[in-house]
């Protein structure tokens, strides 16, 4: 008996998943949960296979890099975090061939790979610096509005040591900033990608206190 | 209840017109661990699970017949599994391997310490260059504490394995630098001109070097500067020699970047009480400008146009009469321009080419006398990299090399020309992730000498475990007679070494352990003729010269570096015994050089204290004591003065006032005051002698720096 609703919930469970690409990302956007290895890693393999079949559209891969990076940040081996940041801007390379190469939000989000992997590899800062740089002023030129530019800012300098010029007083102002635009943004279509918001506050309230 | 059931069967069948088929099982490693989150689903469809905690899954698909399921996790090899589906539960428990990481691989690497960025497991990173105590900020004093190396306090440059200074190149992306150093002052060890701030790898070559290059018997440190900044930012420093500052404008893929100093050591010398006197202390100007244009991974053109000049007067013991002091006032002039170009045609091809001009004056008055000596160097490189398969890789290139060296000593004029060419190429052949080999060929000629020689370089390294490996590389070099000899307008053919090394490397991202044996046979070495022994560097060369002299060095280096003991302790210990001993120049037997000590030792630490963000350094060198030429002795180059020891004591704080991001340090050298001795020199008769001293001894050195990225207001 147990089986057999097992195989129920999985045979309703893989329908639930025959929809269209819209769908199938918010479904498992809705299911991610950073929280949980794993749920994190049902969603990054999920958006993988979403990425598989949808393979022209950038928005199947923007995800799954979206989701190998929160992984790469939650995961606790340092060998593995690599390799998920490594697949992750695979992913966004991806993305850029398949449409994106203009779009604002590829670029912030490899520049928060580069600001994790400063964190992962302190030795080798200046190198990732540059390359966080370089991807934080392109995502600016492209979409200044972009609220996830001044969230992914905020972090860095939250995990910035005091003595180089981070901390969380001057880290505020980014979190700060990036609130003002997270109000305006629609959280309606995952073609124009709103994740952030929730941690922001979060981040906001703390270096507040 | 079995209503229900039917019930429910009736639901799946309605759903899902087809039956289907479950495939379960578990996903572990080689070793039986289970590897949660691992992704299983067939190829070309939607149909995909992730494994539970547990490592195991349950798939279910309504396809059928010949199906592929693909698994794979993160840091593993994915796996294609070939199955037949006909509507029933299938069991397929699965074993990952391991995906080949840079980390596993074997890196040929016998002879050659690096300091980079570049690779994720690496001896030293540049930063460990700039934070070591005593080396004072200068890049030779940090390699001076490498295993292989001797410091020689009275002599300016690299001496390495037995080596003298002129067996040692030093080269700056690709081209030779001619005057790496500051012009030399008789018995002083010189800085070398170029900030460590400059360089994202230092590559330390202490033998078995690449057929890249050539004209070093011993030794090549292979420096390659940065590529664009960072952020834009300027940069101000001051400290007891002088004031620096820095510029650097970074746009989309363009950066520009200038710099200029200030340099007066007269603060520094004042507080240190010199054992020589400075009637002119060191003072000089000089500024640099360097253009990057990067264009993502593909390719990278860097412009660095540098020029600068220096004077100084120093009353130095009297090259002719050890118990007089005579004046030596220099002044210099020096230029320097470097441009390269790293192209990544497609993925299987790159190129780089390089060219570089440089020009070095000097105006000396050595006593009363008047001398001037000018050199220049324009040289260009060119070279290609195939992958010719996964395993194979080719490198071929071609390297011109044009200088001159002109000197003018009171009424006597002297000088050369010289052209060298050089071909070379080099196939790496990697057959697995355990095992590579280099084989190399370097065809070099000489126009001065009218002589071409092939050098065959060979190396090959094998992993015998996950972090350890062995490494063996050989090879022949050439180098032309001392300038001295060909300043004098005597001329011999190409002095030759020939190098044999085994090396054992254990490294993980904490410690490193390295030890490494090797024997070098010297032929051909430069002989003067029926000529007594003099220990004077500037002696006249009035004989014939020839290529009858040779020698030998062996020895043993070991290097242990440890960050895992303590935490913010970072501690390395490097010792290397030498054996060596030449028949060359002007000497009369065979006998060890007097720029050998047979034991080293350094040990250098740095530990971090968190809370007050201050970096304490230290380090330790001893060495034992060098031969000296007593003319006294009955045996040739017997005697040894006693040992040298010196500890250096480095702190710095690190804090960002405002917007501005600063440094402050303070170094004492030779802490506990040690009169070490770097030789003797006998007055003329033999009956008196003096020591050879260093210019400083305990010393006190103060300074700061201020940077401030982000000046771009618009930024935030």
């Amino acid at each position: 008996m147990k089986k057999l609703m097992i195989l129920l919930f999985l045979a309703l469970t893989t329908m639930a998943y025959s929809q269209t690409i819209e769908e199938a990302i918010q479904t498992t956007l809705s299911q991610f949960n950073p929280g949980d290895r794993t749920a994190t890693m049902a969603a990054v393999n999920r958006f993988d296979l979403i990425a598989k079949k949808w393979n022209t559209d950038w928005v199947s891969h923007y995800y799954a890099a979206y989701a190998k990076t929160l992984a790469g940040a939650t995961e606790t081996d340092v060998a593995k975090k690599a390799q998920f940041f490594n697949e992750a801007e695979k992913s966004l390379e991806a993305a850029k061939e398949n449409g994106a190469a203009e779009n604002d939000e590829v670029y912030a989000l490899l520049a928060m790979i580069s600001s994790n992997r400063i964190g992962l590899d302190p030795e080798a800062w200046q190198k990732h610096m540059e390359v966080y740089n370089a991807n934080l002023r392109k995502a600016k030129q492209l979409r200044k509005e972009n609220p996830r530019i001044y969230y992914i800012e905020g972090i860095s300098k939250f995990y910035t040591p005091e003595a180089y010029g981070g901390g969380k007083k001057n880290a505020l102002i980014y979190f700060e900033k990036a609130e003002e635009y997270f109000k305006n943004e629609s959280k309606n279509d995952i073609r124009k990608p709103y994740w952030g918001q929730e941690h922001n506050e979060a981040m906001l309230k703390d270096c507040s206190e | 209840m079995r209503l229900l059931i039917s019930f429910l069967l009736f639901i799946i069948a309605s759903l899902d017109c087809v039956s289907q088929s479950t495939i379960t099982g578990k996903v572990t490693d080689q070793l039986g661990n289970s590897l949660p989150g691992a992704s299983i689903y067939i190829l070309n469809t939607l149909d995909g699970v992730s494994a539970n905690a547990e490592g195991t899954y349950t798939l279910v698909t309504s396809e059928k017949g010949n199906q592929v399921v693909v698994v794979s996790s993160i840091g593993f090899e994915r796996i294609n599994q070939s199955i037949t589906l006909e509507n029933k539960i299938y069991t397929l428990n699965l074993k990952l391997k391991e995906a080949v990481s840079e980390l596993d691989e074997v890196v040929i690497s016998a002879g050659t310490i690096e300091a980079t960025n570049d690779r994720k497991v690496a001896v030293l990173r540049p930063l460990d260059i700039v934070t070591t105590a005593g080396a004072a900020g200068d890049i030779i004093g940090a390699i001076q504490t490498l295993p292989g190396t001797t410091r020689v306090g009275e002599q300016t440059g690299l001496f390495v394995r037995g080596g003298d200074a002129s067996e040692a190149n030093v080269i700056i992306d690709g081209m030779i630098v001619q005057n790496f150093f500051t012009s030399d002052v008789p018995g002083i060890a010189q800085r070398s001109r170029f900030s460590p701030f400059q360089f994202k790898g230092t590559s330390f070559s202490s033998g078995g070097y690449s057929v890249r290059y050539g004209q070093a018997l011993s030794s090549v440190l292979e420096l390659s500067t940065n590529d664009m900044p960072a952020k834009s930012n300027v940069n101000v420093g001051l400290n007891m020699s002088g004031l620096f500052g820095s510029v650097a404008k970074v746009f989309e893929k363009n950066s520009l970047e200038v710099t200029g100093s200030y340099i007066n050591v007269a603060p520094f010398y004042n507080l240190a009480n010199t054992n020589f006197d400075f009637y002119k202390a060191p003072e000089g100007v000089s500024g640099s400008t360097r253009w990057v244009h990067k264009n993502g991974d593909k390719s990278i053109f860097k412009l660095l146009f540098s020029h600068g000049g220096f004077s100084s007067g120093t009353e130095i013991p009297d090259i002719n009469n050890a118990s007089q002091r005579s004046r030596f006032g220099i002044e210099n002039n020096n230029t320097y321009s470097n441009a390269s170009y790293f192209e990544n045609i497609n993925n299987k091809v790159y190129s780089f080419s390089a060219v570089s001009f440089g020009r070095n004056v000097d105006d000396v008055t050595f006593g009363t006398t008047p001398s001037k000596t000018e050199e220049w160097r324009l040289q260009g490189r060119t070279e290609l990299g195939f992958e010719i398969n996964n395993n194979l890789q080719l490198l071929s290139g071609a390297e011109w090399q044009r200088f001159s060296v002109q000197r003018r000593f009171d009424a006597f004029n002297s000088g050369f020309d010289e052209t060298q060419t050089a071909i070379y190429t080099e196939l790496e052949w990697k057959p697995s992730r355990k095992f590579g080999v280099k084989s190399g060929l370097r065809g070099e000629h000489s126009n001065l000498l009218n002589q071409f020689a092939l050098s065959p370089r060979l190396s090959a390294a094998y992993k015998v475990g996950k972090q350890s490996q062995v490494s063996v590389a050989s090879g022949v070099f050439y180098q032309n007679p001392n300038n001295r000899y060909l300043l004098a307008n005597k001329s011999a053919d190409f002095q030759q070494a020939i190098h044999y090394i085994a090396n054992y490397q254990w490294i993980t991202d904490k410690q490193t352990f390295r030890v490494e044996g090797y024997y070098k046979s010297y032929d051909r070495l430069v002989r003067e003729l029926n000529v007594p022994f003099n220990p004077n560097a500037f002696r006249f060369i009035s004989g014939d010269i020839d290529n009858s002299g040779s020698g030998f060095a062996q020895g043993i280096d070991v290097f242990w570096r440890d960050r895992k003991l303590v935490k913010n302790l970072d501690y390395w210990i490097s010792y290397s015994w030498v054996d060596t001993q030449r028949l060359f120049e002007n000497f009369t037997a065979r006998a060890t050089p007097t720029f050998i000590s047979d034991h080293n030792l350094n040990v250098i630490a740095k530990y971090f204290i968190e809370p007050l963000k201050v970096n304490i350094a230290a380090t330790y060198t001893y060495a034992t004591g060098r031969p000296y030429y007593n003319p006294n002795s009955t045996e040739f180059l017997n005697d040894r003065v006693p040992y040298f020891e010196n500890i250096s004591l480095n702190i710095s704080y690190v804090t960002t006032i405002k917007k501005v991001f600063a440094v402050f340090y303070a170094g004492v050298d030779n802490v506990t005051n040690r009169k070490n001795i770097f030789g003797y020199r006998y007055s003329t008769d033999g009956t008196q002698r003096f020591p050879i001293e260093p210019a400083l001894y305990r010393s006190v050195f103060v300074g700061m720096n201020f940077s401030l990225s982000a000046f771009n207001r618009d930024e935030l």
